[in-house]
């Protein structure tokens, strides 16, 4: 069938007593491959111009995508680095030792509650435990504070001298108290950056004298704000040096918690032990059951972690649901459009595009509504992202890697559902794309 | 400049669906020569679309022999049947096939960016061809703001923009009323007075006669080839038909 067609065509020529018009004059030059892109490009912007709707509507999916996956994994990252900050803020190489629960009968006072740590517990650890770096042991009462027109009930703090370095307080104004200061008793405080403006509003506080149970105190030193970090909040401490707060304030003999520093995080596990088996031994301890409790930040720090790692994952798989969702959205809105298109494919095929024409227009189209969308949701996520820190006081992290992934998983979805079923289309002959129902 | 635009030897055309084979053209002869003014008519299933199909390099025979103004069709690949659709037919379609929500210069215009030789004065030729077919009022309008006959003009406009040697037309009246039609076809005879060869596929005799030729197909077969002894004049009709206006 195929050669007699053969033959019946060169037969024709035969026949035909003009020879058939050059086959070349069909032919563009070179330069025109460079001229038809350029064509592409704008019939793409006349498509996009002459579908309004469409073009928006895409571009909205690939919006709400992006812009969806910036804020929820900015939200994830900022909440993750606020903790690591935190962590290292309240020192990854601390141990709290606090006294054991008083017991009467089956009822549990509570952790905390017997006084069995001494003052000489924290010198024998200090001395004694080789991983120990310094102890700061502690008390805290609330009394009644009055400064200026001030007067409230506030928990104050008695600490050694080494509690700001343990704790990593930084010194605002001032300074904080000598270990003088400490063993003679003086009346003299340090306040968090919250109680000082809590007290003292705007006034500078140095120098000024405060009244804590009657009795007058010098404040000598403003720390930094730091943040809550636990369920206690730094900031609005009100500090004082432990020997005060124990003889002149409260009149205790027993200390209440003793926080000791390990020299570095790989050694907390020996200071535990060390910690433990001296106290075992000072206390003259017979049963297993410990009289104190030693109780480790990073630990709780850590399982603190866990849970934000939790919390990341949610996020995270939220994100990725609503890009779902804008992909799905482009895809309806293409897939809807795709008769019309079709028929526009055949149009423009039977009036002389060639296929790479139609497809360069289509390729154009899809590139450009994607990378606007993108650019748009980019821009959507970084005012959402601030938008969530101002109100909610989240900290947001956005990472340069996570907008290159939405942008990126974005342009995908619209380029290829943009120009999936063009492809499709350019592939028919013109009759049926013009036919297409 | 050759003089005969379509000339068909031993022309055939099977589909096959599956196992079904469907004979749609078995030889087909046929000449066109430059100038003339042919109806294709035959009932529907009498291949008359197929006939056009081929003609206008939208589909491939099986068998069989197509010289386009001198050009064999048959050895062409898609990107050389591409342009010479593109400067060589100007289509005109049932249903208008204009480009929705696009002007009507932008839809007459659009031939002349597929053209490597019709890039330049693509506007002034869209727009003297917008005038040739009474739209130069509208140019700006989309197709959905036009009516039937309108549209139908810029179809026409559109065809015409790369000056081809065939106008191809499928039914152009087929969705029109009869005063409509009757514009449209004196807007061809118009056209073929200037010199240029029109093809119309209609079933129609009322179309047909006002054609100079016409060549009636039946089952896949030319079973006529006869000349129209007096084709009726459509600006002579429109004139005479007071009571439309």
């Amino acid at each position: 069938m195929k050669t007699n067609a053969k033959i019946m065509g060169r037969m024709a020529e035969l026949i035909g007593t003009d020879g058939p018009e050059d086959r070349q004059s069909l032919h563009p030059p070179a330069a025109w491959d460079l001229v038809a892109i350029g064509v592409s490009i704008v019939m793409a912007m006349r498509g996009v111009s002459a579908n309004k709707l469409r073009a928006l509507l895409t571009t909205l999916g690939i919006i709400i995508g992006v812009a969806a996956v910036i804020v929820a994994i900015g939200i994830g990252e900022g909440s993750k680095a606020a903790v690591a900050a935190s962590l290292k803020s309240l020192g990854t190489n601390t141990l709290t030792v606090l006294p054991g629960q008083q017991k009467r009968g089956a009822i549990s006072m509570g952790f905390g509650s017997k006084s069995t740590l001494k003052l000489e517990d924290a010198e024998a650890i200090l001395k004694k435990c080789k991983d120990v770096l310094s102890v700061s042991p502690e008390v805290s009462q609330a009394a009644q504070v009055q400064a200026l027109d001030k007067n409230d009930n506030v928990t104050i703090n008695g600490v050694g001298v080494n509690y700001r370095t343990i704790n990593n307080h930084v010194i605002e104004h001032g300074r904080f108290f000598t270990d003088q200061e400490n063993t003679r008793r003086r009346r003299v405080v340090v306040l968090g950056a919250t109680a000082a403006s809590d007290l003292f509003g705007s006034m500078e506080p140095i120098n000024k004298t405060l009244r804590i149970a009657g009795q007058s105190f010098q404040v000598i030193g403003v720390l930094k704000k730091k943040g809550a970090t636990g369920p206690r909040n730094p900031d609005s401490g009100v500090y004082v040096p432990l020997m005060t707060a124990m003889k002149r304030l409260f009149g205790l003999e027993y200390v209440q918690d003793i926080t000791c520093q390990a020299k570095s995080s790989s050694v907390m596990d020996d200071a535990q032990d060390e910690i433990t088996s001296l106290l075992r031994q000072r206390h003259r301890l017979k049963t297993d059951t410990n009289d104190f409790i030693l109780f480790n930040q990073s630990d709780l720090m850590q399982a603190q972690n866990e849970q934000q790692g939790t919390f990341t994952t949610l996020i995270t798989c939220l994100a990725i649901v609503s890009l779902g969702v804008g992909g799905i959205g482009i895809m309806n809105i293409m897939l809807v459009s795709v008769t019309e298109r079709t028929r526009e494919i055949g149009v423009r095929k039977a009036i002389g595009a060639r296929r790479r024409d139609v497809l360069a227009q289509f390729i154009v189209e899809a590139l450009f509504l994607s990378s606007v969308g993108g650019i748009l949701g980019i821009a959507a996520g970084y005012l959402g992202a601030d938008l969530v820190s101002n109100v909610n006081g989240w900290s947001v992290n956005i990472a340069t890697g996570t907008v290159l992934m939405a942008f990126g998983f974005s342009a995908v979805v619209g380029v290829f559902f943009g120009f999936y079923p063009a492809l499709k289309a350019s592939r028919l002959r013109p009759i049926e794309a013009l036919r297409y129902e | 400049m050759n003089e005969d635009v379509i000339r068909v030897v031993g022309l055939g055309k099977t589909y096959e669906s599956g196992s079904n084979k469907v004979v749609a053209l078995q030889d087909v002869n046929l000449t066109v020569r430059r100038s003339d003014f042919v109806a294709i008519m035959g009932p529907s299933g009498s291949g008359k679309s197929t006939f056009m199909n081929v003609i206008g390099c939208l589909d491939v025979p099986t068998t069989g022999s197509y010289q386009l103004d001198g050009l064999e069709v048959e050895s062409l690949n898609d990107d050389e049947l591409a342009m010479l659709r593109c400067t060589k037919i100007g289509f005109v379609f049932q249903n208008f096939n204009l480009i929705a929500r696009t002007s009507a210069l932008a839809n007459v215009e659009m031939p002349r960016f597929y053209n490597f030789r019709g890039l330049k004065g693509r506007v002034e030729t869209a727009l003297r061809r917008l005038d040739e077919v009474g739209l130069s009022e509208r140019i700006h309008h989309t197709p959905n703001e036009m009516s039937g006959g309108q549209q139908q003009r810029v179809a026409i406009a559109r065809a015409l923009v790369n000056d081809p040697s065939l106008i191809l037309a499928d039914e152009p009246t087929g969705a029109l009323d009869s005063r409509t039609s009757e514009e449209i076809m004196a807007i061809f005879q118009h056209l073929n007075d200037e010199g240029r060869t029109v093809v119309i596929v209609t079933h129609e005799p009322d179309v047909a006669a006002h054609c100079k030729r016409i060549v009636k197909f039946r089952d896949g077969r030319v079973v006529s080839d006869e000349p129209v002894a007096n084709p009726i004049d459509a600006r002579e009709v429109l004139a005479g038909d007071r009571h439309y206006k």
